[in-house]
């Protein structure tokens, strides 16, 4: 399958997954990811995964990681338009994604991750 | 022997018809699980089915990520198998469906470890067998070791 598109406007890193990648795209996605940010210095990162219709524990696990480390690299992470459905089934799972901010849309994330930069990493909205 | 509070109601009554034997079931496809891809594509087929037979998107959602689970539980400790989709009968008052996950990997030495959340033998989060358990309506798991591994997980709808 294609790779994922990976967009850099500004300091931040935005990557829409516009589909369901297997474990070997995502793994791709998420080396990708990280070069950007070492390539660009970006300050913010922004997963939009609203197009995603699942999100099974490898793929949450995925995306934690991937924010850690974009997290160690100092840029800030948000998880943006999640399904209430895809929400609804990840608690059920049992998966926690603590340390990964999430917001509605792509603005509010974008909203976030600007206020988090330099700021302190805990604080919430 | 109590019975358990689960046992009462419709999907008590199913569960135990499930479990029986009870339900007349027709075979819609089998997609074979080797790869990571296959993972994808057993997923893909799911939804298809479910979207005709006009489940609502939570219930796709909860299924099609327990497939994903079982799917690549294969793939990883067992290296191939076959995910097998049946359905309730055409015209069956109860839609229905349900998916056997089998293969002949080298089976679970303890299930109820198993079963636990967090506890996993590969380098992964052991939620694949305890979250899909929670995700479906029903679920069946058996497994001998050296043998094989068969999950049933089946899914209807509530109204």
């Amino acid at each position: 399958m294609s790779d994922i598109a990976i967009l850099t406007i500004g300091g931040t890193v935005i990557v829409p997954i516009q589909s369901e990648p297997d474990d070997a795209s995502a793994r791709r996605m998420r080396g990708r990811i990280l070069e950007r940010i070492e390539k660009t210095g970006a300050r913010a990162l922004i997963i939009d995964v609203s197009a995603m219709e699942i999100i099974d524990s490898f793929m949450s696990r995925l995306l934690a990681e991937t924010a850690r480390m974009a997290r160690v690299m100092g840029a800030e992470t948000a998880l943006v338009g999640m399904k209430k459905e895809v929400a609804l089934t990840l608690i059920h799972l049992g998966v926690r994604m603590d340390g990964v901010r999430t917001a509605l849309s792509l603005e509010d994330g974008m909203a976030l991750v600007s206020r988090g930069k330099g700021g302190d990493h805990d604080s919430r909205r | 022997m109590i019975p358990v509070a689960e046992d009462f109601g419709r999907d008590g009554r199913i569960r135990e018809d499930l479990r029986l034997g009870r339900i007349c079931l027709s075979r819609r496809l089998a997609v074979p699980v080797s790869t990571f891809e296959d993972i994808i594509l057993a997923r893909q087929r799911v939804k298809r089915l479910m979207v005709e037979m006009d489940f609502c998107t939570l219930a796709r959602t909860r299924v099609i990520t327990a497939v994903s689970e079982l799917t690549r539980n294969i793939v990883v400790h067992a290296g191939s198998g076959e995910m097998t989709v049946f359905q309730s009968a055409p015209g069956s008052r109860l839609p229905l469906i349900l998916c056997e996950f089998t293969d002949q990997g080298p089976g679970i030495a303890d299930i109820f470890l198993a079963l636990r959340a967090g506890y996993s033998t590969s380098d992964s989060m052991g939620l694949g067998l305890s979250g899909s358990r929670k995700l479906c309506k029903y679920f069946h798991i058996e497994s001998t070791l050296g043998k094989g591994t068969r999950v049933i997980i089946a899914e209807w709808k509530t109204s």
